[in-house]
């Protein structure tokens, strides 16, 4: 196990190695480190699967200072709990690997941004940033060098687009959490205007990984396009839910649910990339390899890397509503598309499914997927209806039966 | 009601010279009142130079703050994805009936206010409810009405 | 210059630009609901969606967020977009009930019609009078919220997220609660018709837009009247104006007085105690005629005559002249002797000039620090309040002294809380520290002035803790003050609380001697700057309503006088008449046996009120000229019906020594007539001959005897005003004062120390507390105006006190308790207002005339600028 392993003590940690990479790292020029991250292959691991290395680079150019960083662990995706599991594994991992890109991009300040429901975690994270200070791990001159950074933590209070980064960044300034307009990206004009770069933390927590085995080593777990290992969410109607480590391409669909004990009941479908943002796909997708390359290729995107199993007894009609409250919910209400959007496709899908749906709400239903992708300010808009669109495609036969 | 204001005076002062104020000073004052009363507002809009409304227009957003006393326990149930299609559906139902209630209202005797969250990230557990900071998992309606039963104590 | 197509046309655009700016100059119409502010583009609601092919990249995006770039290619009415376009609307369609304003246009366009059912729930903020708010029109698009915050005010906020999300006021009150500033700036942005102005009143025909002058305060903004058959429709803020579009509740909503059915339409003349209608023929005959017969038993000088502050330049000039040749009297004055005395006198001594030295536009844009002392800026003169605040928000510092917890105080960098009446020591030691750290601007100090030394000496007593003890300030902020102010291009802004004072002479000399001390005069965000009070507070000194003064500041006896008695033809007799307070005291000596009032209200704006209408009751003959039956009017034998501000020409000259146009908004009411007319014709019964047809020809005068106004003219000033001196025609006026010289006789300003003197009455045992007095944001001096809408009165009733929690506690007084409050010269009860106020210090209004806080108030002078100690007087209170 490179991520999941059981460390959460410092002692366990520094046993299995850490902090070395941490050693090596300011021994190495900020341009050395971003190079091997780059040369890694490493994609973000919280969605959008942007290259982790480049990202670095736009925030190293950038003149301005201060600079930030940011570890995002708001895991808002319904399904999504890798990032939970990691942090209360293997939190040391995660801030270095947090510490190691700060020194890289030369950045003075980190926040660590958890979602509310995670707060029986924080003690736990704070305690842990303190030993590293009385480590001096962080905090003034880490390990002696004059490399200064620290880490504060802040809690979310419950709002699912405080995942995006800009939204996250209002919230950590203090304000409600509306996306911002980009351009300008977080590279550029971050938290408070400043140059910041933002991971997820299941991505900070592999930085560690490339430093220590070198980025050559790293790329050789998994395949070309995508490298490296992958926390995977199983969960629905599989015998042992839980949190999966594989190298990427690994695995294909059909033999991550047999690692996560088979399905439970008859197989009908599955979710993939995200229990909201993702992608309701049918039996012909079990033989598709779990790589951001091959998911492409396939029409789809990982995501978050969740998969929720659906067995006979889910009513596809059923998970689109659960959706789309989920999304009238969550949407920060900023842009008419989304804030009307999301309220509209939920009224359509309860008349449906009390069975009065016509094929002119379908068209609605449509018109309105239409409007919310072009003119939804942010992705939350736009890829709100990436569900009900595959939902489409994989089970026509099923949804249009009830519509008259 | 001046107790209350040093309090948060206090709060304010411990996370002001934080870079992220705002949400630990809310949270501060959440924590130790259950809710953001109207005074704390004012209170941390007067010591951060903004107006009352900056704040609130900052607070409401959050669907975890909350301007009206809670009861004494708060329970919320995830009706997300995962829990729903494995029956979270049955467990309000039940929480409903028995206590006489909807999701979002307080008990009449304060004892609880029942909530349905998005998503509590215990998926590998759905379904899955929360009561203060404690989760519990892998419920069916009779199981979770016993755990209730257990706080009612 | 960038190169991209629209729509298959090739066009050039500047970096930086926006789709939508670029689109619009080429004459294609993109949708756009929410877009407000160029550099500040909303992007809620997404109507302005394009399709961009850049490289073989294509994609959607918002116009009015996307800057334009080389290459681009833009289609801005694609079926896609069209239909996207169209789809939103419908949604809101679905849900909105009514949609009316700019968006009504936007929805016929794409054949949409309102059709919501759902009634949505009002937020709490609609309960006020002069703002309407339609939830079920409201689709959120949040330009109000940005015109707010804008104005710096962040009262509409946005509450809740989602499909849930709405406007609130504050923490969802009512408007007023959340500290309203009533400016209008979102009733502007709003394109639904969801917030409407209250006052908007019916009409049908044609709309016609005047831009003239507001009738308030000395900030002199532009406000554009909408008129439709002689009645004022609605007024909002003009862009034309020094205000550059920004109102406050007086300018937007304060003109219904005008309407008012007890506006004075026929002169009155008082019989038996009553009054009765008569003609102007025989109102001005029988004035003539009572005036005459008076001077020739007591003399000339037993007749005093009170000019106005909000008269304009043409009637005040008119009004001295007439007092001087016609009844030959200097026996004139006007209730700038109340605000502004000491501000004339204090700088003439410095500066030898005094006016404000800057103007609002360098101070905007070139002060790196506002020390505001003595003005409470976001209530009194709202627009520069705005200005400061959002120069603040954008860097500036800010230092505030005030004993009241002003709401500016809260965007200051340096609070300093002083004791009323304690500002020179306070000024001294600021000056004290300057010195002691050798931070003065010893260059400006050895070329600009003379008296250093002197000055040296005189605040070498005022170390830190000296003035500690005296002022309440802790020597630590006043060190951190001095330093700061030092160490900035700073301006002081100051108004009332620095005036009003026995010692009002003395804090304005020493914020000058500040000034010069750290070179902080004669550059572009410096300089000392008064506030007016009234419009034309500015005018009326430069006009000569004042008794020792003749136009243009020139002294009684000179050589210029006598060019001016030339112009006339006429003699000025040469012994300086009375000040305001004199003349009051010597109406009740019996010295003064008529008085001739034009525009003011001195039973309720003068101090010790019962003293004052005891004098005026005690005139053998008394005159008003008024808009309304105010109190002093009551006790008049003759009352004459004036034109409002707004129903004539002429000009006023605003704060920063602008001379502004009058334009006539309306014909005045019934039988009223502007002041100049009514000073004009009663002039020719005592046989002179004046022959002024316009205001214009009456300006045409005043440029031949007020220099600094020689180069202005009504052409010149038709669009925005100019600023004086302006010597010639080709002149540009003059922006700030003092560049080069001063006008002294040598050139240099002069240091003028003072020393601390307490004020007239300092609290004891028996009267534990200081009265200080001031405005409230709603009401305007004596409420002569402001008290007749309706709107004001419901926002602000009555008279009340602020008093400090604390003191209230020791008192047992809580929140709305009637207070009994005495002064040795008469006492009043009013509510009491908990607040944020320095312990041992209350805060009266004085605009109510039935709780007339200047019962209360003390009428010692100033022993220079002869005005009345309104901010300090000891008293006492009681629950009643
Ligand atoms: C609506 C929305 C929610 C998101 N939520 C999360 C999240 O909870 N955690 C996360 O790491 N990224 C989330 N993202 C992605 C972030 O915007 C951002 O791409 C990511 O943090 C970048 O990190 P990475 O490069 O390491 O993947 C979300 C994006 C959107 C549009
Ligand atoms: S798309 Fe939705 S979540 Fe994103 S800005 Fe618009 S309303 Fe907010
Ligand atoms: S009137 Fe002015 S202060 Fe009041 S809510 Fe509207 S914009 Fe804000
Ligand atoms: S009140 Fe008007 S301006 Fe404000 S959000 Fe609603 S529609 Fe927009
Ligand atoms: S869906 Fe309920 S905990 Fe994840
Ligand atoms: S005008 Fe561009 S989003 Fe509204």
């Amino acid at each position: 196990m490179n991520l999941l392993k059981d460390a959460s003590n410092m002692k366990t940690y520094i046993e299995n190695d850490g902090f070395h990479a941490l050693h090596i790292t300011l021994e190495h020029t900020q341009d050395e480190i971003i190079e091997e991250v780059e040369r890694s292959g490493l994609l973000g691991r919280g969605g959008a699967a942007f290259p982790t290395g480049l990202k670095m680079k736009f925030v190293r150019n950038e003149k301005t200072t201060p600079k930030y960083i940011v570890g995002n662990a708001d895991e808002g995706e319904p399904g999504t709990f890798k990032d939970r599991v990691l942090i209360e594994k293997n939190p040391f991992q995660i801030l270095e690997g947090m510490i190691i890109s700060a020194y890289a991009i030369g950045a003075s300040k980190g926040f660590f941004y958890l979602r509310y429901e995670y707060r029986n975690l924080v003690k736990e994270i704070e305690r842990k940033m303190e030993e590293m200070r009385e480590e001096n791990l962080l905090g003034k001159n880490i390990m002696g060098t004059d490399f200064s950074f620290d880490i504060e933590l802040v809690l979310g209070a419950g709002a699912y687009v405080c995942g995006e980064e800009t939204a996250l960044m209002e919230s950590i300034e203090g304000k409600r959490g509306f996306p911002r307009i980009k351009p300008p990206y977080p590279a550029q004009y971050g938290l408070w205007g400043k140059p910041t770069l933002i991971n997820n933390v299941e991505t900070l927590a592999n930085i560690p990984l490339i430093v220590n085995m070198g980025p050559k080593k790293y790329a050789e777990m998994g395949k070309e396009g995508c490298t490296g290992p992958k926390l995977f969410s199983v969960s629905g109607y599989v015998r042992k839910p839980g949190v999966y480590e594989a190298n990427l391409g690994e695995y294909t669909v059909r033999e991550m649910i047999e690692i996560a004990g088979g399905v439970d009941g008859e197989f009908k479908g599955l979710m993939l990339g995200g229990g909201a943002a993702g992608f309701i796909l049918n039996g012909n997708f079990l033989d598709m390899p779990l790589c951001f390359k091959d998911a492409k290729e396939w029409g789809v995107s990982l995501g978050t890397g969740n998969i929720i199993v659906f067995n006979q007894s889910v009513n596809i009609w059923d998970v689109l509503l659960n959706i789309a409250k989920f999304f009238e919910h969550e949407s920060c209400g900023q842009c008419f598309p989304c804030r009307y959007g999301t309220k509209r496709i939920r009224k359509i899908i309860e008349k449906i499914l009390e069975g009065k749906g016509t094929t002119e709400d379908i068209e609605k239903i449509n018109a309105t997927a239409r409007a919310m992708k072009i003119a939804s300010l942010c992705p939350l808009g736009s890829s709100a209806m990436l569900a009900y669109e595959s939902a489409m495609q994989n089970f026509r036969d099923e949804l249009l039966e009830v519509i008259s | 009601m001046g107790s209350m204001e040093s309090r948060i005076l206090e709060i304010i002062e411990k996370h002001k010279s934080r870079d992220s104020k705002i949400l630990p000073i809310l949270h501060g004052v959440q924590d130790e009142f259950g809710y953001i009363p109207e005074k704390a507002i004012k209170l941390i809009a007067r010591e951060l130079r903004m107006k009352p409304g900056e704040i609130y227009d900052t607070a409401s957003f959050y669907s975890f703050f909350r301007f009206e006393p809670p009861g004494k326990h708060i329970v919320r149930v995830c009706d997300c994805m995962v829990c729903h299609i494995k029956g979270a559906s049955e467990i309000i139902h039940r929480i409903e009936k028995e206590f006489n209630i909807h999701m979002g209202e307080t008990t009449k005797d304060g004892k609880f206010t029942f909530e349905t969250v998005e998503g509590l990230g215990h998926c590998d557990e759905s379904p899955v409810m929360m009561i203060d900071d404690k989760i519990y998992g892998n419920l069916d309606p009779m199981k979770a009405m016993k755990i209730l039963r257990g706080y009612e104590q | 210059m960038i190169s991209l197509r629209i729509n298959g046309k090739v066009v050039k655009a500047k970096d930086g630009e926006s789709i939508l700016q670029v689109a619009r100059r080429e004459g294609i119409d993109i949708p756009a609901l929410c877009y407000m502010v160029e550099e500040k583009p909303i992007g809620s609601c997404g109507l302005c969606v394009v399709e961009i092919r850049q490289g073989n990249r294509k994609y959607y995006a918002r116009a009015c967020t996307t800057k334009v770039s080389e290459g681009m290619e833009i289609r801005t009415h694609t079926r896609e977009v069209e239909e996207a376009r169209k789809t939103i609307l419908e949604m809101l369609a679905e849900e909105h009930s009514e949609i009316g304003g700019d968006a009504m246009k936007l929805f016929s366009r794409y054949h949409v019609r309102a059709s919501g059912k759902t009634m949505r729930k009002e937020p709490n903020l609609v309960n006020n009078p002069f703002i309407s708010f339609n939830p079920n029109a409201c689709v959120s698009c949040f330009r109000c919220v940005q015109a707010c915050s804008l104005k710096e005010n962040h009262v509409l906020v946005r509450e809740n997220r989602g499909s849930r999300i709405r406007i609130v006021a504050g923490i969802n009150e009512n408007l007023k609660d959340a500290n309203c500033a009533f400016c209008g700036a979102c009733v502007d942005a709003c394109p639904t018709g969801a917030l409407m102005d209250l006052t908007h009143r019916e009409f049908s025909g044609e709309l016609k837009r005047i831009t003239t002058i507001c009738p308030y305060c000395g900030v002199g903004c532009a406000i554009d009247y909408f008129v439709s058959d002689n009645e004022i429709i609605y007024a909002r803020g003009s862009k034309k104006g020094v205000n550059k579009g920004d109102d406050c509740i007086k300018g937007r909503y304060g003109w219904e007085f005008v309407h008012h059915p007890e506006r004075l339409k026929k002169p009155l003349i008082k019989k038996n105690g009553e009054f009765h209608e008569v003609s102007w023929e025989e109102a001005l005959e029988y004035i003539a005629s009572r005036f005459k017969k008076i001077r020739e038993i007591y003399g000339v000088d037993s007749i005093a005559g009170l000019s106005s502050a909000k008269c304009t330049n043409e009637e005040n000039y008119l009004f001295q002249k007439f007092m001087r040749v016609a009844i030959g009297t200097n026996n004139v004055d006007h209730c700038a002797r109340l605000c502004h005395a000491s501000t004339v006198v204090g700088l003439f001594k410095v500066f030898g000039s005094g006016a404000m030295t800057n103007s609002l536009e360098d101070l905007e844009n070139d002060a790196e620090l506002y020390f505001v002392i003595g003005s409470n800026t976001t209530h009194a003169h709202p627009v520069i309040g705005t200005m400061i605040k959002r120069a603040v928000k954008k860097g500036a510092k800010l230092i505030v002294a005030d004993p009241r917890n002003i709401e500016l105080a809260s965007y200051a960098d340096i609070y300093l809380r002083h004791r009323p009446g304690t500002d020179v020591a306070l000024i001294n030691g600021m000056m004290n520290v300057i010195i002691s750290l050798g931070l003065a601007d010893m260059e400006f100090v050895k070329n600009r002035t003379e008296g250093f030394e002197k000055l040296k000496h005189t605040v070498k007593r005022y170390t830190p803790e000296y003035v500690e003890k005296i002022t309440g300030v802790s020597r630590d902020l006043i060190t951190r003050a001095a330093v700061m102010y030092a160490t900035h291009r700073s301006a002081i802004i100051y108004a009332m609380g620095i005036t009003q004072h026995t010692s009002g002479t003395g804090n304005v000399a020493s914020l000058a001697n500040l000034a010069l001390l750290t070179g902080n005069v004669g550059k572009p965000g410096t300089g000392v700057n008064p506030l007016r009070g009234q419009n034309n507070v500015q005018g009326a000194g430069d006009m000569g309503a004042l008794p020792n003064l003749l136009p243009g500041y020139v002294k009684l006896g000179t050589r210029k006088a006598r060019e001016i008695e030339e112009i006339w033809g006429d003699k000025i007799p040469e012994n300086p008449g009375l000040t305001v307070v004199e003349m009051m005291h010597a109406a009740s000596e019996g010295k003064i046996k008529a008085m001739y009032i034009m525009g003011e209200n001195p039973a309720v704006s003068d101090p010790d009120q019962k003293h004052v209408i005891q004098s005026l009751k005690s005139l053998e003959f008394l005159v008003v000229q008024d808009l309304f039956l105010s109190e002093t009017a009551q006790l008049a034998d003759v009352v004459l019906p004036a034109a409002s501000s707004l129903e004539k020409e002429g000009t006023f000259t605003n704060t920063e020594r602008r001379v502004q146009l009058l334009h006539k908004v309306i014909e005045p009411v019934g039988d009223a007539k502007p002041d100049w007319w009514i000073i004009t014709n009663l002039a020719r019964r005592f046989g002179k001959n004046w022959r002024y047809k316009s205001p214009e020809d009456i300006f045409e005068e005043i440029r031949m005897v007020v220099e600094q106004y020689r180069g202005i003219t009504y052409h010149r000033i038709s669009d925005f005003g100019i600023q004086w001196p302006c010597p010639t025609e080709e002149h540009p006026g003059t922006k700030i004062l003092h560049t080069v010289s001063f006008p002294t006789p040598n050139g240099l300003a002069r240091f003028t120390p003072y020393e601390y003197k307490p004020p007239a009455e300092e609290p004891n045992s028996e009267y534990p507390f200081v009265l200080t007095t001031g405005r409230t944001y709603e009401h305007f001096h004596t409420g002569t105006l402001t008290r007749k809408i309706e709107g004001f009165n419901v926002l602000m009733p009555r008279a009340f006190v602020e008093i400090n929690s604390e003191d209230a506690k020791t008192l047992g007084i809580k929140e709305g308790d009637c207070v009994l409050v005495e002064s040795r010269r008469g006492a009043i009860k009013v509510r009491a207002k908990i607040a944020d106020i320095k312990k041992g210090v209350v805060f009266i209004p004085f605009h109510f005339a039935e709780n007339a806080a200047n019962v209360l108030t003390i009428d010692a002078l100033d022993p220079e600028a002869k005005i009345p100690e309104f901010k300090v007087a000891a008293v006492r209170l009681k629950k009643c």
